[in-house]
């Protein structure tokens, strides 16, 4: 939106732009303050005040506009400027850009933006400084400003306003005539530098001698020649915010607000004030206050002004980017149906390029798809999702590998007229290759002209109560107990009971205060970060839209404005995320010989069957270790129970395990109509069309956003706003409105209010974790190949699992017990025999056994060689050493590989306690002897010291297995419980393959290694742990008052004895425990059978 | 987590563990009872301070024998004497410092001891070492005693014999079992270092009978000439030399009487002797001293002497006869002499070799005021001080700092002559994170604060023109003052995290009889105080 902001729509006044400084101090009759010098909580923890809370307050206290001067940073200034927006105030307010700099050899200075073009110097010189200092910081020198305009073609301070701080500069009471002097010349430094665009800022707080401050504060700006005007230097809207700007204050001083001393301000007049007030303060100054409208009103330049523009390079020279788009779209719809594109799809695309046209997004499209032409020419999978994704010219465009054809797609309901937002398209890079793209952007475009996004990380219950409990003096004990317990909790009422719960009286004044400033400072931004993919990419310099500083990471930079900003100035930006299943299918494939016949790895995937009933069959039997997104614990519970039969069944599995259906309780309902234990039934035909698909039950985001549109009356805005309330969650306010309308609006139209109410909690469950359909989609496809991988070529599937550790839920030794399962052999790692990475032996093209019942699914197929990537601790460098020297000969003794390839002692006794010399008939032990020894000084002649000398203990096999797990992760010998079954038998417990065929409501036990323990936020307090024994894994339902009651041995033992009643319903099996005995003794025994004084 | 109570260990809690797991550990998730929270004590481990500590219980064991050692550093050719039985004794009660270095030895937790020629004195090598332990137990110490032939031995024995089940039975190696006492136990025991320790155990090899099994040239070849050295160092096959504390020097004087003194100027002058003996000797050393003890001993009843101790503390140490006599004869003047005095005795303790201020050519007296101005304290006025400290008692002498506090009656503190330094230290914190300060610098010039606040401020009556407005009448002293012209509001606000927040408008007022006050209104109930008064 171009200049919406047209000079005649402001006030008249603003006409007097050239308003010249006697004229300016004549204006005695008006009325009128402006705040010049206001920080937002984007100085991090030194303001304390939302950006929000002070232009609406500054509206509430009628003046006429506020300038935003974060420290050395413009991140606050955009979501000032959003909020004076959606006032919608008339005449309209414009927010007046600028920045409190800070130098390292000189007082702070306040510049302020008057047009475009020093709105760009600043935005260089930040990127200057910034670029200059580590993550976060910011290094500037006064020449720095004053020299801008050198670079920049205008005078000095480069077109910027600037107001001096005198209340900073001066000291008060006597000082050193060095300091005064060099005050002073600071002073007529500045004077010189910005003419007159400069002024000097005086802030009176109530100190004691506040007469005596403004009376020297006049004679020095006096002086100089500067205009004085009068300001509050404003921490924080409203002086009530005082007690939150000293615990800031301590947060950043590291001590306890009662130690701060004089770091903290004495009183509470740092709040932004009234005209009156602020003339009473500085004595009936006047015109010292009203020369903040002078400044205000030189201050044009509005955010609104800034206009993104798209690369040029993004088409061929002489086409325009829609007849660029209009081809490669149709050329790609030829490829993508060489019999011809059907005509639903030929409508569909015709539409939607209409609509792109209209919307003028061709650019976006065209650099989506450059990013993805390249990725494909490097041979990199990768795949779009989001919202403008799932569209059919993106399918066409090679984006998206989700058929239109197979989900029913609807464009408009991403990307539509009314709400002019922009397209989003993630796309989703195999993990370990997405630098090459980050890197082609940046080549391509330049490193001025390409950026991350910033993220800004803000304070969250658990971070907000750390750090407000330590600068509240509490002790750090405390303080860890009290943060733990609040991790997740967003309403008051349940803070106050685990601040309880803790041992502290929440009504204590400690406790009140506790809970007040942790409830100020939840969403405050504590720092900035890097977005994980997005990119934003200019046509001209980027570091003259936004300031660009350091991210943390070596050689990457990061702007100052996180997405939301970036959405609200409609400048868009690119999402490159990685995936580490991208990396595993590409791995998986390749291995398969993909390659061999001549396809890419792209068509390889497209070629993949699609809906192969065995695949569904595996997946409906909640086999799926290793499955891209169904392998979790909760997925696997749901799948027996949904038993997914197609496509469509797996979008929906993909979604319905998420915060979203599971908080509005959508999950049972939807498996209830499914079971055809409840009638489907809709309220109306609307609604209807919203929900079909799903059975009446809304389980993806946009059916809930389309539910408050259709049954509550929102319109789209409405619920699109609705949404993002949710998401920000600090404002309690915002949230009831909408609660309120959607429950009335739900109601009025024949809805219970208990579903209404469910569909609330729905949607603040978006609010956490957004899970559209499209994503949903382009996930099930994900789901769908890496299933059909493991159904058909297991042995592969499992290599590339084994090679891409660490990713998903399963450790090394599950997925390698799994594969096992389903038929793999498995050889153990071997210094003559295995590559670094995991392979296969035979050939690796093979099914194996398909065709067979799923558990022999591997069975016949290639072998699957453990790489030496398995050995804890061994670099690859190391084994690329053993490899290239085993080429020249199999190493034939444990001193032969020594020796060959020259490893150090410690290199050789790694590689000896992974057992790796079994094909040179060394067992682990006596390679360790022999590894251990040192090398140059070697006994002058062999036969001086035999070394059959040494007798060392054999190892049993309990002793071979633990030490396998302990330097491998794994064991291909067994499981340690093997060698425990005896014991734990006796103690009642049966085997968790058994544990599957008892009856529902059993008393039980079992016994295993703890895989995992878990406590989702949704699960009151119940924990889930997985435990391992070999036969398989068992999964342990832990409520909360067990967990308490043997909270040793289930928070910290590595093997445990469960004791129970079996719950075994729908193929779904838990334990409920209600006892539990560490077992991890016992597995020490094992370990170590001779150390029995431990 | 370094060390840890007999209590948690029992509790699941071992050394090493995260702290936060340790006490999950022993305090159950959070949300099982708040008022546990308080049954967890946890104390920084200090190592300097266990060491401090080690060196201290080093001297208590004196009592025993003359030659204990806290380090058990091998410098080879230190002790002479023949030695023929080792006791050592484990101190855990402290929190042991951290897993110093590679030589499990070297951790500040043991004391060894020489006994030789010791133990007939309790009775044998037993009965010592149940001396021993009651002596430890008894002031809350768990510890562990064992005798063998050599420190190796015995520090092997202590720390790994728990088999036993009796730990707080002293075990005592007969002579000449040294050996086969080793070969029970772990290859912990043998104190090697604990990679060599892991990779042995590996290989099977966890008691020292397997390890001494093995061929030494093959432990050499694998873990190092240091290994066997540690080895023989327990097995005692080489004479381990024992770094002892050395036992003081005291600078000590004392007299006895035949019979007991009650006169007060015979003791007066006996103790002048000593205090002079006691200079000499420091003289004679070339030391200065902090602090004299004098000691009297008077009987009483005549089985139970009883001890009188004053000390007098210096500010600069001193070696001066003359200067010591007197900060003494200044306290003795303040004490009632007991009756019956069959002892005196006078301790110089503190003792440290003088700092020599910088010799300048032509040093005067004013120069030196200048240069050390607010540095080390003036010598005049160290020593009037010193007198008045000994006259007045060392609390009563103190001097006002300034300190970070915006509520005027906390923002002096009244410090100790001497201590102001520290003071002022802690208060300072290692530099600022971020450019500004928050705070501003007060600055209180003559007129904004009063010389002289009152007690604490005094509510009156006053009267105002406007609620917000600053004073116009009011009555002090039952006299009504009108104010002719006024300064302020000075606004402090504070406290808000303590019970005693603020919330005041202070103002400066001139009355019309010329007199100054400083006033305030209380925020929130508009009540007015006085606070002080200009003079």
């Amino acid at each position: 939106m171009p200049d919406q902001n047209p000079p005649s729509r402001r006030p008249p006044v603003a006409s007097d732009r050239s308003v010249s400084r006697s004229r300016g101090r004549g204006r005695g009759g008006g009325t009128g303050y402006v705040e010049l010098s206001c920080r937002t909580n984007y100085s991090f923890l030194e303001a304390a005040s939302h950006p929000d809370e002070l232009v609406t307050r500054a509206v509430e206290l009628g003046h006429e506009s506020l300038a935003i001067t974060d420290v050395n940073s413009l991140a606050g200034v955009v979501r000032a400027h959003v909020a004076a927006r959606e006032l919608d105030l008339d005449p309209p307010w414009n927010i007046i850009c600028g920045a409190r700099l800070r130098f390292e050899d000189a007082p702070p200075v306040v510049v302020w933006v008057p047009d475009r073009d020093s709105y760009a110097v600043l935005c260089r010189l930040l990127t200057t400084g910034r670029r200059r200092a580590p993550k976060g910081e910011c290094r500037l020198w006064w020449s720095d400003l004053a020299g801008v305009g050198v670079e920049g073609g205008v005078g000095g301070g480069g077109g910027l306003l600037a107001g001096v701080l005198l209340h900073r500069l001066l000291p008060r009471g006597p000082v050193s005539r060095e300091a005064r002097d060099r005050a002073l010349s600071f002073l007529e430094r500045f004077a010189a530098t910005f003419g007159d665009r400069g002024y000097a800022l005086g802030g009176l707080f109530r100190g004691p001698d506040d007469v005596g401050s403004w009376r020297r504060m006049n004679a020095w700006a006096q002086d100089v020649g500067l205009p004085l005007v009068a300001t509050s230097d404003v921490l924080y809207h409203d002086r009530s915010r005082q007690p939150l700007a000293d615990v800031l204050s301590a947060i950043r001083q590291r001590c306890p607000v009662q130690r701060l001393g004089f770091h903290r301000q004495t009183n509470a007049e740092r709040s932004l004030k009234r005209y009156e007030e602020m003339v009473e303060l500085v004595g009936g100054d006047r015109q010292a206050v009203l020369r903040s409208l002078e400044v205000a009103r030189r201050c044009r330049f509005s955010l609104d002004e800034l206009k993104y523009e798209y690369p040029r390079e993004l088409c061929p020279e002489g086409t325009t980017v829609g007849e660029h788009l209009g081809r490669l779209t149709w050329e790609g719809a030829a490829g993508r149906y060489p019999a011809g594109v059907p005509e639903s799809v030929r409508r569909l695309v015709e539409h939607e390029l209409e609509l792109i046209a209209e919307l003028e997004y061709e650019p976006y499209f065209l650099t989506v798809w450059d990013l993805v032409r390249f990725a494909r020419s490097r041979g990199i999978l990768c795949q779009g999702r989001g919202s403008a994704a799932n569209s059919a010219v993106c399918y066409c465009l090679g984006i998206t590998s989700v058929d239109p054809s197979r989900i029913d797609v609807l464009f408009e309901r991403f990307v539509s007229r009314e709400r002019d937002e922009a397209p989003d398209i993630d796309v989703d890079f195999e993990h370990e290759r997405r630098e090459e793209v980050l890197q082609y952007l940046y080549t391509k475009y330049g490193r001025d002209r390409a950026g991350m996004t910033g993220v800004v990380i803000t304070y969250r219950p658990k971070s907000a109560l750390r750090d407000v409990g330590k600068a509240l003096g509490l002790s750090l004990d405390r303080v860890d107990r009290l943060s733990r317990m609040v991790d997740g909790v967003h309403d008051d009422e349940r803070f106050a009971g685990r601040i309880r719960d803790a041992g502290l009286d929440p009504t204590s004044q400690l406790g009140r205060q506790l809970i007040g400033l942790v409830r100020d400072i939840l969403g405050f931004p504590r720092h900035l970060s890097q977005h994980v993919g997005g990119m934003v990419i200019t046509r001209g310099r980027l570091t003259e839209l936004v300031p660009v500083e350091n991210a943390a990471m070596e050689g990457r930079t990061v702007i100052q404005w996180d997405k939301d900003d970036l959405d609200a100035l409609g400048i868009l930006k690119v999402d490159c995320l990685s995936l580490g299943m991208l990396t595993v299918i590409h791995r998986c494939l390749e291995t398969i010989g993909a390659r061999a016949t001549g396809q890419t790895i792209d068509e390889a995937m497209a070629a993949i069957p699609a809906e192969d009933p065995e695949v569904y069959e595996m997946i409906s039997g909640a086999d799926t270790v290793g499955v891209f997104q169904i392998e979790s614990r909760a997925q696997m519970s749901m799948l027996p129970r949904l038993q997914p039969r197609c496509f469509y069944d797996l979008v929906i599995e993909v979604a319905i395990v998420r915060p979203g259906p599971i908080q509005g309780d959508m999950v049972h309902p939807y498996l209830r109509r499914r079971a055809g234990r409840e009638e489907v039934s809709y309220p109306n035909e609307a609604i209807r069309g919203v929900l079909e698909k799903t059975l009446g039950v809304p389980i993806f985001q946009e059916q809930a956003m389309r539910l408050a549109v259709v049954a509550a009356g929102f319109t789209p805005g409405q619920a699109d706003q609705l949404r993002r309330a949710m998401g920000a969650w600090r404002r309690p306010g915002v949230i009831e409105q909408f609660h309120g309308q959607l429950v009335e609006g739900m109601r009025g139209r024949g809805y219970d209010e208990e579903f209404a109410e469910r569909l609330f909690r729905q949607i603040r469950g978006f609010g956490e974790y957004g899970f559209p359909e499209s994503h949903a989609a382009s996930f099930a496809l994900l789901v769908y190949v890496s299933a059909w991988l493991k159904r058909y070529h297991p042995a592969a599937f499992s290599a590339a699992l084994l090679n891409s550790q660490p990713m998903g839920f399963y450790a090394s030794s599950q997925l390698v017990a799994d594969a096992r399962r389903h038929g793999v052999s498995v050889r153990e790692v071997d210094i003559n025999h295995s590559e670094w990475d995991c392979t296969l032996e035979g050939d690796a093209t093979q099914r194996g056994g398909a065709g067979e019942a799923a558990g022999g699914a591997g069975v016949g197929g290639p072998e699957l060689r453990l790489g030496l990537r398995m050995v804890r601790g061994l670099s690859e460098a190391v084994a690329e050493r053993v490899i290239c020297e085993r080429e020249r000969g199999e190493f034939g003794s444990v001193q032969e590989v020594s020796r060959r390839v020259g490893l150090g002692e410690a290199e050789m006794a790694r590689l000896a306690r992974a057992d790796v010399f079994g094909s040179l008939e060394t067992a682990r032990r006596k390679a360790l002897w022999d590894a251990l020894a040192d090398r140059s000084e070697q006994p002058l002649w062999e036969g001086e010291i035999g070394e059959d000398a040494v007798v060392l203990p054999e190892m049993g096999r309990a002793e071979e297995v633990v030490a396998d797990y302990r330097s491998q992760g794994l064991s291909l010998r067994g499981h340690p419980f093997e060698c425990l079954r005896h014991r734990v038998q006796r103690l009642g417990a049966v085997t968790a393959g058994e544990l599957r065929e008892q009856r529902h409501g059993r008393q039980l036990a079992v016994a295993g290694l703890v895989l995992l323990r878990q406590r989702p936020s949704s699960a009151r307090g119940v924990t889930f742990v997985t435990l391992e024994d070999e036969t398989g894994m068992a999964n342990l339902i832990i409520k909360q008052e067990t967990w308490e009651r043997y909270h040793q041995a289930a928070r910290s033992a590595r093997a445990l004895l469960a004791f129970g009643t079996l719950q075994n319903q729908q193929q779904v099996v838990h334990l409920l425990v209600s006892r539990l005995v560490d077992l991890s003794q016992a597995l020490g025994q094992v370990a170590l059978p001779s150390r029995d004084f431990r | 987590m370094v060390a840890c109570c007999a209590g948690s260990v029992s509790g699941g809690v071992r050394p090493g563990m995260p702290l936060s797991e340790a006490r999950a550990v022993l305090l159950g998730p959070v949300g099982a009872g708040g008022e546990s929270v308080e049954g967890l004590e946890v104390v920084e481990a200090d190592e300097e301070a266990d060491l401090r500590c080690l060196a201290e219980e080093g001297r208590r064991a004196w009592r025993f024998t003359p030659l204990v050692s806290v380090t058990p550093a091998a410098r080879p050719g230190q002790v002479t004497g023949q030695v023929t039985g080792q006791v050592t004794g484990q101190v855990t009660g402290q929190a042991a410092g951290q897993a110093a270095g590679q030589d499990p030895r070297s951790r500040p937790e043991s004391l060894l001891a020489n006994i030789t020629g010791c133990s007939h004195l309790f009775g044998d090598e037993r009965g010592l070492a149940r001396a021993m332990h009651e002596e430890w137990s008894g002031r809350g110490f768990s510890v562990r005693v064992a005798v063998a032939g050599s420190p190796g031995t015995a520090w092997a024995i202590a720390h790994s014999a728990h088999w036993t089940g009796q730990p707080w039975v002293p075990l005592v190696a007969s002579p000449g079992r040294d050996e086969l006492w080793m070969r029970r136990l772990p290859i912990e025991a043998l104190a090697l270092r604990p990679s060599v320790v892991r990779s042995l155990s590996e290989l099977d090899v966890a008691r020292v009978d397997r390890l001494l099994d093995l061929p030494a040239a093959e432990i050499k070849r694998r873990f190092g000439e240091e290994t066997l050295g540690r080895i023989d160092r327990a097995l005692g096959r080489w004479q381990e030399p024992l770094e002892c504390l050395p036992m003081p020097d005291p600078v000590v004087a004392c007299r006895s009487f035949d019979y007991p003194v009650s006169r007060a100027d015979w003791l007066q002058e006996a103790l002048r002797e000593l205090v002079r003996e006691v200079a000499c000797g420091l003289k004679r050393r070339g030391r200065v001293t902090w602090r004299l003890v004098c000691r009297v001993q008077s009987e009483v009843s005549q089985s139970e002497p009883e001890w009188v101790e004053w000390v007098t503390g210096l500010v600069e140490p001193s070696q001066k006869a003359e200067h010591l006599w007197e900060l003494v004869s200044l306290q003795s003047e303040r004490r009632r002499w007991p009756a019956e005095v069959v002892r005196l005795e006078v301790l110089a303790q503190g003792v440290v070799v003088p700092e020599r201020p910088q010799q300048t050519l032509f040093k005067t007296e004013t120069e030196y005021e200048a240069t050390t101005n607010g540095g080390v304290l003036r010598r005049g006025m160290a020593r009037l001080v010193e007198r008045l400290s000994s006259r007045l008692g060392e609390t009563s002498v103190s001097r006002p700092v300034l300190c970070e506090a915006e509520v005027p009656e906390s923002a002096v503190m009244l410090v100790r002559v001497g201590r102001e330094r520290s003071v002022e230290r802690s208060g300072e914190r290692s530099g600022e994170r971020s450019g500004e300060r928050s705070g501003e610098e007060p600055w209180f010039g003559a007129v904004t604060r009063p010389l002289r606040l009152l007690e604490g401020p005094r509510p009156i009556e006053v009267m105002a023109v406007v609620p917000e407005g600053p004073p116009i009448r009011f009555a002090w002293e039952s006299r009504a003052q009108r104010v002719v012209r006024y300064w302020g509001p000075e606004r402090i606000e504070t406290g808000w995290w303590a019970e005693g927040g603020v919330a005041r408008d202070y103002y400066r007022v001139e009355t019309d009889a010329g007199e100054w006050y400083w006033l305030f209104r209380r925020r929130g109930d508009d009540r007015w105080f006085v606070h002080g008064v200009f003079e």
